[in-house]
């Protein structure tokens, strides 16, 4: 990934000789040490290219791609709610650049519409918690989602042990 | 503006880059053909223009604590960025159509001094407000800023002293014989505000590597990075000061107060 940094992209000014320097030119890369991820990666990743290269009125009327900026948050949001073999989600384009990130499964629905970077609304029904659902908004902190995520997980598990 | 008494403070710090950035909602009606014209906004101190690949948005976000995150990949940017230099080069503005950077850096012989943060800030904001106003006189928004940065780098140069090891340098590290050809440490902290909640990340990597000059160095980049509490300027302003403040602090726990001597810690 690039950088902010100038020295970091001015590759004369350091040179990496015997060193390792991966990490000093990658200032934001991760280090995977195992690669845990299945469909949610390349589901997603394809996913949002397609909906950032949408056509303007790709509904019918005014309805504009998903944008940039929030095809990024999404990702980031992503990556911080991911649990291992729950299904990818579905991804879906608003109409104003928006989009909605959702699963469905019969004993818990998630569904986080991210109208713009840090402004989501969150919607979460589980069947044993919560069966009407509750709606609320989230900024930057979405550990409420990551649980809701882990429940879905278990519910999965529940429904096949049954 | 004065720096506040109880921060740590050095002589001659190993700092050799600072990074001042904010990243903002992409302006209604602006396209990149106006890009010159934001170069007519700083081009009186900065004469020089040079292109480079954009920046992908960036976000701090917070969820479980888990093991290593999954690396989402990365889609296209489609504005360039554009470095507007000082006649110097020790000094830039990087402008993309959704962020605008301040660096300085140490150039030539490097012995020219860092013009210290407080002075760096109010240039900083000055050229924040005057993009701003540019953005505002063609029917665009406010900015509306929704992630602050500050990057300080340091190059720490080793020598062949017996003795001069990297942990003498590095707190952290604690390799008493093992004398390693090389390093490479991640670690990321979560920043709360006063009632326990996240709201931005201190990211400090380190690394060893080999300076221009052939000698070798440990690099130690320190950053704060997170969304302020409103997208105005005077408050992506606050979180950067208040980041500084974390950083430097970070950066003196982290070094050793052998480093600390050397560097002239006050």
């Amino acid at each position: 990934m690039l950088s902010t940094s100038v020295f970091s992209e001015t590759p004369s000014s350091l040179s990496n000789a015997s060193f390792n320097m991966r990490s000093l030119n990658i200032p934001n890369a991760r280090l995977i040490i195992s690669e845990p991820n299945y469909d949610w990666k390349s589901n997603s990743i394809s996913r949002l290219e397609k909906l950032i290269r949408l056509s303007l009125g790709w509904d019918g009327y005014n309805g504009q791609p998903v944008s940039l900026e929030n095809a990024y948050f999404a990702l980031n949001l992503l990556q911080k709610i991911y649990s291992p073999d729950v299904p990818a989600p579905q991804i879906v384009p608003g109409v104003s650049g928006d989009l909605q990130i959702e699963w469905h499964t019969h004993s818990v629905e998630i569904e986080l519409h991210i109208l713009a970077p840090y402004k989501v609304r969150a919607w979460i029904l589980d069947a044993k918690s919560s069966p009407e659902g509750i709606e609320f908004d989230l900024t930057m902190d979405f550990t409420e989602v990551a649980r809701a995520i882990k429940n879905l997980k278990e519910r999965s598990i529940d429904t096949a042990a049954a | 503006m004065s720096r506040p008494p109880h921060l740590p403070d050095y002589e001659n710090p190993p700092l050799t880059e600072v990074v001042l950035g904010m990243q903002f909602a992409p302006p209604g009606g602006y396209q990149q053909i106006y890009a010159k014209e934001v170069w007519e906004l700083f081009r009186q101190d900065f004469p020089k223009v040079k292109e480079q690949p954009p920046l992908p948005p960036i976000f701090e976000t917070f969820g479980l604590p888990q093991g290593p995150e999954i690396s989402f990949g990365i889609l296209e940017p489609t504005h360039d960025r554009f470095w507007f230099l000082s006649e110097a080069e020790d000094e830039l503005i990087q402008f993309q159509q959704d962020r605008l950077l301040h660096n300085w850096r140490k150039v030539g012989d490097e012995t020219k001094r860092y013009p210290r943060f407080e002075n760096m800030i109010v240039k900083f904001e000055d050229e924040l407000k005057r993009l701003e106003e540019y953005f505002t006189s063609f029917g665009s928004t406010k900015l509306e800023i929704n992630q602050c940065e500050l990057t300080y780098v340091n190059h720490i140069l080793l020598t062949e002293k017996p003795g001069d090891n990297i942990d003498s340098w590095i707190r952290l590290l604690h390799l008493d014989n093992i004398n390693p050809d090389n390093f490479t440490f991640v670690y990321r902290k979560i920043i709360k505000d006063k009632d326990g909640k996240p709201r931005g990340r201190l990211i400090c990597e380190s690394s060893t590597a080999i300076n221009k000059s052939e000698r070798p160095i440990i690099v130690l980049n320190i950053t704060v990075r997170g969304a302020p509490q409103e997208p105005s300027i005077v408050s992506a302003i606050n979180f950067i000061k208040e980041g500084r403040e974390i950083l430097v602090k970070s950066f003196d726990e982290i070094t050793t107060d052998f480093a600390h001597e050397k560097w002239g810690r006050k």
